[in-house]
């Protein structure tokens, strides 16, 4: 258990400074902008929104932060079916930071009414520098989510026809698998692989005398 | 002998090769959470040099926020359509007229429009519009393009100025607005340090909106190509490259040798020149002189090379103005002035137009091509306003402060009028951060008076103020303008704004970054936290449930009898007389701790790793 403890605090922290040391400019300059009204959290975040659905062949920086993650977790783990389990712990705590900040970013400003005293006017008005909704649609996870938005609603409304329940349905379905599903498990598949890899690595390099 | 009673079954810690790499690894994660912002910080910082940013490994600037879209509009256009009001306001409609400009009406025609939306921070809002008109134009029914283009014309500020630009097969259409000196500069300054690796500070500058529309022929048997079209992406002024000669239209094979351009920095000018329609003229910032460099881009066998031209703007001096302009060759240009802008003189003499829209006063010279052997001669136009006497405000601050630093606001007011001096000066900046005040997650706090007064500045002269601000939570944070109010000879009453200005704060590591973090977690929800745990805790046990972690291991053998490992030598009692050892109660191959076989010549035991070599 003290390989995988070990491994599951490297992963830990490991997934925290990726997160932060890879953060997306875009993601950047939406949180200057943002931040001042939702909080430090809004970082948080987001940092963990980038790690967890964006595209590993989108992002190349996701891609090398979770093999990144899953082979030092393994090099300490020093066991294939031990890595296994340790970095499917290490997936569901960035997950779980993921909601915690949402939730700590919200919820404060919902249960203390703090939300309805925000005036959106002056957000609008006091966009920084740099910052613009080009910046939004391009952002990872977002744009993509947008943009299929955008494109649904023109689907949907297909020049002013009447609205056809499946397509609405089609156009979600599309969006959730490719902007959601598809990378949250690509991601945790390379996780996995990584994760073996690392460990076989670590196995060799440190052989364990069992 | 000496007998080991307890050992670690776990070999990992025994490992001083593998005890060193956990150190080292655990020095480096948390020497790495002191680092600087090494990464982020220098991509964000705002600089007004030179804004860029690196996304995935590929260089981006943090301005060249253009967004392209194409349509197709069938019928002629006429893009002349647009009035300015006497106010300043703008409204027009898009008519499918007949004939448009020097267009071969014969033919029926398309527009291929490239809406080169470059996305200005014009105001506060142009951003959010031009970006609802990336959003509307994804719809390609109807003309959704030119609703919500004039849904944008509706919503401009009421001293903008817009310039139509019409040729043989190609329009543009530039509409330009007051704007602060620091946006510009900053943008602009992409264009310039890329170029020349320099910055060209522009005291004063207007920018706005523009369009490029190029036409084609259907049925064109090489059909009109868009040159340069990726010029036209992630630039804001589209300085290299602007529009395309007529005569591909008229005489298609001489599309690929007639295309030329110029930049828009004469236009520019232009409209910094005409200021502002009497309305607005006390919010008008007084241009200084101006210097700046474009360049016109020529199509030549696919090519698009450069010109440098350089527009020369002294102006304001003595409430007049001149604006002059080197030949360019081949290209007609409208420029448009507020009706309260009073052209004394210019040259060539026959491109003034009185035939104006409604407000504003025309200079239009015919258009010549590239293939034209005439150029238009340099251009020259006097003109003077019953404009204030010069006095410029400009507020500067730190741009960049880490969470609960210290900026420095300075506001530096000069009296750029060569003869005037101005009385009564007020500068009030208490309003500038309001936006940003009562906010839930970060406080600001104002050091010194957000007011100055003068009684006098005489011409030349410069005074000064500053205060300081702290804000304790990051962000990108704008300041509004400044204003300042004074009184010419006459004791007329004039006002003036400053720019804005912009404050970044950020943190400088990640360990800085928790510590907030810690500082602002919802302690007021002690609920979700429990909760948070709760759910940790069970996946923790699921995940050992699962891959069975939980298997137990063969109970071990009672150890052999021996002191217990927490009684000192001198507390052993001594072993009774008739006590004699175990005939060898266990193998000689068999591990004392555990009791599994051990195979001959293996010094740990395979079962628990204990060693059962003696020492």
């Amino acid at each position: 258990m003290g390989r995988k403890l070990i491994g599951l605090t490297v992963g830990f922290f490991l997934s925290m400074a990726m997160a932060y040391f890879l953060f997306p400019v875009s993601y950047n300059q939406i949180i200057y902008w943002l931040a001042p009204y939702l909080g430090h959290w809004l970082r948080f975040f987001f940092m963990y929104l980038f790690l967890i659905f964006g595209h590993p062949l989108s992002y190349p920086t996701v891609l090398v932060a979770w093999v990144v993650i899953g082979v030092v977790s393994g090099l300490f783990v020093r066991s294939i079916w031990g890595a296994i389990p340790v970095v499917i712990f290490i997936f569901g705590f960035t997950f779980l930071m993921m909601i915690f900040g949402l939730v700590a970013v919200f919820l404060p400003l919902i249960l203390t009414g703090a939300i309805g005293s925000i005036d959106f006017m002056a957000i609008l008005a006091n966009i920084p520098p740099g910052v613009s909704l080009f910046d939004i649609i391009t952002a990872p996870v977002i744009g993509p989510i947008i943009n299929a938005i955008i494109g649904g609603i023109g689907d949907i409304t297909g020049g002013g026809g009447a609205v056809d329940p499946s397509i609405i349905l089609g156009v979600l379905q599309n969006m959730i698998v490719t902007t959601i599903i598809l990378p949250l498990v690509l991601n945790f598949i390379i996780l996995l692989v990584a994760a073996i890899i690392g460990g076989i690595i670590g196995r060799a390099i440190f052989p364990v005398r069992d | 002998m000496k007998q080991r009673y307890y050992q670690s079954s776990t070999p990992l810690i025994r490992s001083n090769k593998f005890t060193l790499l956990v150190a080292t690894m655990s020095v480096l994660l948390l020497l790495t959470s002191f680092l600087p912002f090494f990464y982020q910080g220098t991509h964000s910082i705002y600089s007004p040099i030179e804004i860029v940013s690196f996304q995935d490994g590929i260089k981006h600037s943090m301005y060249h926020t253009a967004s392209l879209q194409n349509f197709t509009m069938e019928g002629n256009v006429d893009l002349t359509a647009f009035v300015v009001g006497p106010d300043g306001s703008m409204t027009g409609t898009f008519v499918a007229a007949g004939d448009v400009g020097a267009f071969n009406t014969a033919a029926p025609h398309y527009a291929e429009c490239l809406l080169a939306l470059s996305i200005f921070r014009w105001g506060d809002y142009l951003d959010v519009l031009t970006g609802l008109m990336q959003v509307i134009t994804n719809d390609t029914s109807g003309s959704s393009e030119l609703d919500a283009m004039m849904g944008i014309l509706d919503l401009l500020p009421p001293n903008a100025i817009l310039m139509v630009f019409m040729g043989g097969s190609s329009a543009e259409i530039q509409i330009w607005g007051d704007a602060i000196h620091q946006d510009f500069e900053n943008v602009l300054g992409i264009q310039f340090a890329r170029i020349f690796g320099i910055t060209i500070p522009i005291p004063n500058m207007t920018v706005g909106i523009e369009a490029y529309g190029y036409f084609g022929e259907i049925g064109s048997p090489d059909p009109v190509e868009i040159q340069g079209r990726d010029k036209f992406q992630g630039y804001m002024l589209n300085l290299g490259t602007s529009r395309r000669g007529g005569t591909e239209l008229i005489t298609p094979t001489l599309a690929n040798d007639s295309i030329g351009g110029v930049g828009i920095a004469g236009f520019l000018n232009i409209g910094v020149l005409g200021g502002s329609p009497s309305p607005m003229k006390s919010t008008m910032q007084t241009p200084e002189s101006i210097t700046m460099a474009a360049w016109a881009s020529r199509h030549e066998d696919k090519f698009f090379g450069s010109e440098e031209q350089t527009f020369n703007v002294n102006e304001f001096v003595d409430r007049t103005g001149t604006f002059s302009m080197g030949t360019l060759d081949g290209f007609e240009f409208t420029m448009l002035f507020p009706s309260d802008v009073n052209i004394t003189s210019y040259t060539p003499t026959d491109m003034y137009n009185s035939s104006s829209p409604e407000g504003v006063m025309v200079i239009r010279t015919t258009g010549h091509w590239e293939n034209d052997t005439t150029d238009i001669p340099n251009i020259v136009v006097n003109f003077e306003g019953d404009f204030p006497p010069g006095l410029s405000i400009r507020k500067t601050i730190t741009p960049l402060i880490p969470v609960g630093g210290i900026a420095t606001v300075t506001i530096q007011v000069t009296n750029i009028d060569p003869t005037e001096t101005v009385y009564e000066i007020n500068v009030d900046d208490s309003h500038a951060w309001d936006a940003y005040l009562n906010l839930p997650h970060s406080d600001v706090a104002i050091t010194g008076s957000t007011a100055g007064y003068w009684a006098s500045i005489a011409p030349g002269n410069t005074e000064t103020f500053s205060y300081q601000i702290s804000i304790t939570g990051e962000g990108g944070y704008v300041a509004q303008r400044a204003n300042v109010t004074y009184e010419d000879d006459t004791a007329r009453v004039w006002e003036k704004t400053s720019n804005k200005v912009y404050l970044t704060v950020t943190y400088t590591s990640l360990l800085e970054f928790l510590l907030i973090l810690l500082q602002d977690i919802p302690w007021s929800l002690p609920v979700l936290l429990i909760v948070v745990l709760m759910a940790i805790y069970a996946i923790i046990w699921l995940i050992k449930l699962l891959l069975g972690v939980f298997r137990k291991r063969p109970a071990a053998p009672p150890t052999k009898t021996g002191p217990p490992p927490d009684i000192t030598p001198e507390e052993v009692p001594p072993p009774p007389d008739e006590y004699e050892p175990p005939a060898k109660p266990y193998p000689e191959t068999t591990c004392i701790n555990c009791g599994a076989p051990v195979p001959p010549g293996v010094s740990f035991c395979p079962a628990c790793g204990a060693q059962v070599a003696e020492d």
